[in-house]
């Protein structure tokens, strides 16, 4: 492991929103209460999967007394936006294409008078058929969900390819047909994966304020304020001064929280009524309406030689991109550059199609597409060596990818980690390579996973205090805790207790651009921008004590309050001497940070999962379960094993019981007794052990860490039910019926 | 949800009172755990919501002279899983109970509750049918008992008529040598049962089978019980031949359906399984000299 | 129509006029302003909403305000402050278990439950006493160990 000797950096540090969390004081979105009057808004939405709107009346809502505000699309510009591809409206004018879609929206006095409202819209539908697969999406017949897709502005990533598909992507290398025919031997099969939701533990919200200016207040419970905002501004036709996103205490996101929800729609009737306006979903609407992870469906094909190496693969991956291109188009578009996997194959092709279907808008999360790819992968992997007679981990490591691998996209691929995160994990978990049973019914897997993380422009202001305390400015949102490790880079470059640092998250209007929280890079990108914030304050620290200490800013250091020479602690002179300085000459010590965009850089990570099967019944119990995780450099390390707890866990759920289920065209458990996110009591005892070496870029070194560690559950788990009994389910989530049938079927 | 009336009268009588002063429209409140979400999601209007919590004794455990039990409608299931004589008397529903829901809901949850939801699902359910315990109902027009077994038409619906209130259950005296059981598959830890059984088996002094109820939930409308489990059993070492033609009764008599849970076909399957499970479970305890459950 | 109601909320009087549909939780945060009782589902499965009503862990998502009448409701406020955190609060800070923070209050009282009626409870115990509480960020495996050390150190305040 790296040796590094810092003060806080690499340091346990209890997060620096503890207090507030712990005692229900932080206020999330839907705790927001203005002074003075507020309305409740709800939004009417669409109880069919397609279908064209003939007209809707508001006339007997608007006629019940608390009704203050009904808006439709009429209330809106003719707008069209989108993060990828600009295919949808903050309200909807003439089609709707998933059940809730938003249609309209009513602020009433009470929460009980909205919902009253709601129901005396009268809106004529005509349906129309619905497209609820991916398949079904790409038949000739199939009817077009955006018949006018051509004329779509592509803002960054989509490339739309007719019919219902608003993505196609494909990268390869080599000749993986001609390759297929001279392999030793040649592996097909197919893998799908369901349609997860991220299942925050809070549900959106977000309240709306016209201002007296005519500018717009909303706050949200969102990841991605400066996104948001863009987006909002769009669809409301203003510049994008004219709206100040606040962004709130986030109930978990995962991904989930990167979208346009009802802000435009609270907007609007915060206009049209005069008041402040709340829209709060409930966990229904919230299981409708979010964004969540795609249903894969990927036929991989690989040729192997009797040396046991990989010598050409193709990905045939179709996502079901739901009824509007939103991240599912991000992760068509990334596909192709992680979906190798950890292996260096010479002739590859990985092709993503993203579909519209009459689904909700599938979206980002946590590591999208890489647990449905690495379970095609790693089962794969696991299947050709049993039917090979090899040792699957040798036949791992022997075509692993290599430092320096380039990959499809033509990207080098430095700080590979990946032999280093399996050998920790078998390490850690006592895994013997000649996998005898434990006993009947028991078994061992695992599966190595890969991911790219990377890092979005951001900048940060750091100001010194007049003595000498800091405070960092950010726009960034602390779902990870990531605002205590900010607060440990700045505290560490200038020396200083962590109480002596405060980590200020301020709304769109006040602070610079921030990435989005999310996409593992956080801690890179503001991590970089505040390191090189407050290296400019140190910078204008040491320039403001040449003078007093003779000495050139080379030699000097910060140390507890002053600015010493290297080598001669007698020759010191304190901070705050140093900002009275300042106060009289260059004026108030402010340090400024900024990053552009970073290359992504690989991630890895091997885990081994143990469970026992009930061959009867087709139950899975896990007893068990390992991970190393590839981290860089680990500014806190309880934040990075929580996030890699908290990954395996929703791993373990989309692999045994997640799933969004539809049924004649609906979502059929849009709630927690239907839709079963884990408790407590289906998680197994979780140990990690986190691979240190520090990234090449990065602050300290660091690489993100908060989706990496979902990405090889399902294969891990997948593999320990194939050791326990012989069978492989190739669909997720594995539920005991399915289990029960493949044994069946074996038997 | 629209707004209602709110009572809490402090007596069995107060409340039927009330219920019949609108009866189409009223509904008794217990611990709401299911009722709550009947007012929220339910398309009938309600007027009057009748709380039976301020009624003293709907609550407590007495053992009656008999050796019997007799649980208060009102108790909740946390209290019933934690009562000592229920735990070694009655195995099998303090095991149901456990699992109903989580703490908060064990909290509030009542056992009359469960069993007038009507759901063929309710966990406690299933061993109050093997165990043949019997449902004390009060109306206007007097008091009645019935077995809990025929206390359900169809799913949501008992045969309790407008008003009737539930008050207690009264579980038969334990039987000597005796043992009892609950199994259920759900698909992840906290879940409504996929399905369930429960299994009541007391021996002869050679340690044959005396006497064996079998109930299976949410394979049919209903909570059901297997007649047959007796009958075959009757005499027998609970020997694999003879469970088998029991699996075959369960097979033949279970009519369960397809929801997002699981398919009639996973669940058919599964009743034999886990009736075979409770059955020979219970035989297992009842036959070990240690584990006999007096 | 609405109803008086009037109860022991975390040790004073909170009093008000209430519609009977009135949830408890939507008194507790919107009448007595007290938001620390989080609304994840208001069907009983998250336990976001978890409260102490006399003592004993429920969902006043599930619970009507008027069955509250006259008794003693314990919220996350009612445990300590920010500058003033209980052992139960101090463990899941010094733990590292609360990571978003949403289902944090609801676990604090699921542990308060439990370490008042089982000081020493074993790791299975504790399971099952959380079991009502979804937490969709920890994977758990924090709050487990946070309460671990809850029953440590208010073991160690009590001797
Ligand atoms: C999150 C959650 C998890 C759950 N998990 C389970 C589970 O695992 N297993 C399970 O079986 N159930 C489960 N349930 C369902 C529910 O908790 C149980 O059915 C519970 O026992 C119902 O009791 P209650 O006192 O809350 O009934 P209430 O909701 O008060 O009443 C239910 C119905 O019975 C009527 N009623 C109640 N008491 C009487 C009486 N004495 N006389 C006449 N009528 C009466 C009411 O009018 C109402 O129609 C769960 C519910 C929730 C919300
Ligand atoms: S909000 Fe009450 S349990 Fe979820
Ligand atoms: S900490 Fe976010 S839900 Fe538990």
């Amino acid at each position: 492991m790296a040796a590094h000797t810092y003060n806080q950096v690499g340091k346990p540090i209890p997060r620096i929103d503890n207090a507030s969390k712990l005692a229900g004081q932080a206020i999330f979105a839907e705790d927001l209460q203005p002074a003075g009057k507020m309305l409740h808004g709800l939004v009417l939405r669409s109880p069919h999967p397609h279908a064209r709107i003939r007209s809707i009346d508001t006339a007997r809502a608007e006629a019940l007394p608390g009704v203050r505000a009904i808006v439709t699309a009429q209330d809106l510009p003719d707008r069209l936006v989108g993060r990828y591809l600009a295919d949808e409206r903050a309200l909807a004018t003439d089609t709707v294409r998933f059940v809730g879609d938003r249609v309209a929206a009513v602020a009433a006095d009470t929460r009980e008078v909205a919902q009253e409202a709601l129901g005396l819209i009268d809106v004529d539908y005509e349906q129309l058929p619905a497209v609820m697969d991916a398949f079904d999406a790409l038949e000739d017949i199939a009817p077009l969900l955006h018949p006018r897709m051509a004329e779509y502005e592509v803002v960054a990533m989509a490339a739309p390819a007719g019919g219902n598909i608003c993505s196609l992507n494909e990268l390869s290398r080599g000749d993986p047909e001609k390759a297929f025919a001279q392999a030793d031997r040649v592996f097909e099969e197919v893998y799908t994966t369901g349609m997860v939701h991220q299942a925050y533990l809070e549900p959106h919200a977000c309240l709306g304020i016209h201002n007296p200016d005519g500018s717009f207040t909303v706050h949200s419970s969102t990841q991605a304020p400066f996104q948001l905002r863009g987006m909002i501004a769009d669809a409301l036709a203003v510049s994008h001064n004219r709206v100040r996103l606040v962004p709130t205490e986030i109930g978990g996101g995962f991904g989930g929280k990167i979208s346009m929800q009802d802000e435009v729609a609270a907007l609007a009737l915060a206009r049209k009524s005069g008041y402040p306006v709340r829209i709060v979903m409930t966990r229904r609407e919230d299981f409708l309406c979010g964004t969540p992870r795609a249903g894969f469906h990927i036929a991989i094909k690989t040729g192997v030689s009797n040396d046991a190496k990989l010598i050409a693969r193709t990905l045939d991956i179709l996502l079901d991109g739901g009824a509007y291109a939103h991240g599912g188009v991000l992760v068509s578009w990334a596909l192709p550059n992680f979906a190798e996997g950890p292996y260096n194959i010479p002739h590859l092709r990985i092709t993503a199609r993203c579909v519209y279907t009459n689904k909700p808008p599938s979206s980002a999360f946590r590591a999208p597409g890489g647990p449905q790819v690495n379970f095609a992968i790693e089962s794969e992997m696991e299947r050709i060596a049993a039917e090979m007679g090899w040792d699957a981990v040798d036949f791992r490591r022997n075509n692993l990818m290599p430092d320096g691998h380039v990959s499809t996209s033509g990207a080098t691929m430095d700080c590979v980690m990946a032999p280093e995160t399996l050998d920790a994990a078998l390490a850690l978990s006592g895994y013997k390579t000649d996998q005898t049973r434990p006993a009947p019914n028991r078994g061992r897997g695992l599966a190595v996973g890969n991911w790219n993380v990377g890092g979005m422009a951001s900048a940060a202001v750091v100001k010194l205090n007049d003595d000498g305390s800091a405070t960092l400015l950010t726009g960034v949102v602390d779902l990870t805790g990531v605002h205590t490790a900010l607060a440990q880079i700045v505290a560490e470059v200038l020396d200083l207790a962590m109480d002596q640092v405060t980590v200020k998250t301020l709304d769109t209007e006040s602070a610079p651009h921030a990435t989005i929280a999310a996409g593992s890079q956080v801690l890179k990108s503001m991590g970089d921008a505040a390191l090189r914030a407050t290296e400019h304050v140190r910078e204008q620290l040491f320039a403001l004590a040449v003078e007093p200490l003779d000495a050139p800013p080379s030699r000097m250091e910060l140390h507890q309050g002053d600015v010493r020479v290297k080598g001669a602690p007698g020759r010191s002179v304190p901070v705050t001497n140093l900002l009275g300085r300042a106060m009289a000459t260059s004026g108030p010590v402010v340090g400024q940070g900024a990053t552009g965009n970073y290359k992504r850089m690989p991630s890895f990570g091997t885990h081994v999962a143990d469970v026992e099967v009930d061959p009867d019944t087709g139950q899975v119990q896990l007893t068990g379960y390992w991970a190393s995780q590839d981290v860089g450099i680990a500014v806190n390390p309880v934040a990075v094993e929580g996030q890699i707890h908290g990954a395996i866990v929703q791993g373990i759920g989309m692999t045994l019981s997640e799933e969004m289920i539809f049924h004649d065209d609906r979502l059929a458990n849009a709630n927690f007794l239907d839709y079963k996110i884990p408790s407590v009591l289906d998680v197994p005892p979780i140990e990690t052990v986190l691979v240190e070496q520090p990234a090449v870029d990065g602050p300290f070194g660091a690489k993100g860490i908060g989706e990496p560690p979902i990405v090889p559950v399902p294969a891990a788990i997948a593999n320990a039910i194939f050791h326990a009994v012989g069978v492989r389910v190739t669909s997720l989530p594995i539920t005991p019926e399915k289990l029960r049938k493949a044994i069946r079927a074996k038997a | 949800m629209q707004d209602f009336a709110y009572h809490a009268p402090p007596t069995v009588a107060e409340a039927i009172a009330l219920f019949a002063a609108d009866p189409e429209g009223s509904r008794y409140l217990a611990g709401g755990t299911d009722l709550f979400l009947a007012l929220e999601h339910g398309s009938s209007a309600v007027r009057s919501v009748i709380d039976l919590k301020a009624i003293p004794g709907l609550d407590g455990i007495a053992v009656q002279p008999d050796g019997g039990h007799r649980l208060g409608a009102l108790l909740p299931m946390d209290d019933l899983m934690r009562d000592r004589a229920i735990r070694t008397n009655y195995r099998a529903l303090a095991e149901s109970a456990e699992v109903v829901g989580g703490p908060p809901i064990r909290n509030r949850a009542t056992l009359g509750g469960n069993l007038c939801n009507a759901s063929p699902a309710a966990d406690t359910a299933v061993p109050l049918v093997a165990f043949m315990a019997m449902a004390v109902l009060s109306s206007a027009s007097g008091g009645r008992a019935i077995p809990v077994v025929r206390l359900w038409e169809a799913p949501g619906r008992t045969v309790l008529r407008p008003g009737e209130l539930m008050t207690a259950i009264e579980l038969p005296p334990p039987l000597p040598a005796s043992a009892s059981t609950f199994e259920r598959l759900t698909r992840s830890a906290m879940d409504i049962a996929l399905l369930s059984a429960s299994a009541v088996i007391s021996l002869n002094d050679d340690g044959t089978c005396r006497l064996v109820t079998l109930a299976l939930g949410a394979v049919a409308p209903t909570v059901i019980s297997i007649p047959e489990a007796g009958e075959v059993l009757r005499d027998t070492n609970c020997d694999d031949a003879a469970l088998a033609r029991v699996v075959k009764a369960v097979i033949e008599t279970v009519r369960p359906i397809d929801d997002i849970r699981a398919s009639a076909e996973y669940r058919r399957e599964m009743a034999g399984v886990l009736a075979k499970r409770a059955l020979a479970r219970a035989y297992a305890i009842a036959i070990e000299p240690a584990g006999i459950t007096r | 129509m609405k109803h008086p109601l009037s109860l022991n909320l975390n040790g004073d009087m909170a009093e008000n006029l209430v519609e009977a549909r009135t949830s408890l939780l939507t008194f507790i945060r919107e009448s007595a302003g007290l938001t620390g009782t989080k609304r994840g589902c208001e069907e009983g499965e998250c336990g976001g909403c978890a409260v102490l009503l006399d003592g004993r862990l429920v969902d006043s998502c599930l619970i009507l305000a008027l069955e509250a009448q006259g008794k003693t409701v314990t919220t996350v406020e009612g445990l300590g402050d920010p500058h003033h955190l209980s052992p139960v609060q101090s463990a899941f800070a010094e733990s590292g278990a609360s990571q978003c923070g949403f289902c944090i209050p609801g676990m604090l009282l699921a542990t308060t439950a439990l370490l008042d009626r089982e000081p020493d409870p074993d790791e299975a115990s504790i399971r099952e006493a959380i079991s009502g509480n979804l937490c969709r960020c920890t994977g758990y495996t924090r709050i487990v160990k946070a309460i671990q050390l809850a029953a440590k150190l208010k073991h160690d305040g009590q001797n």
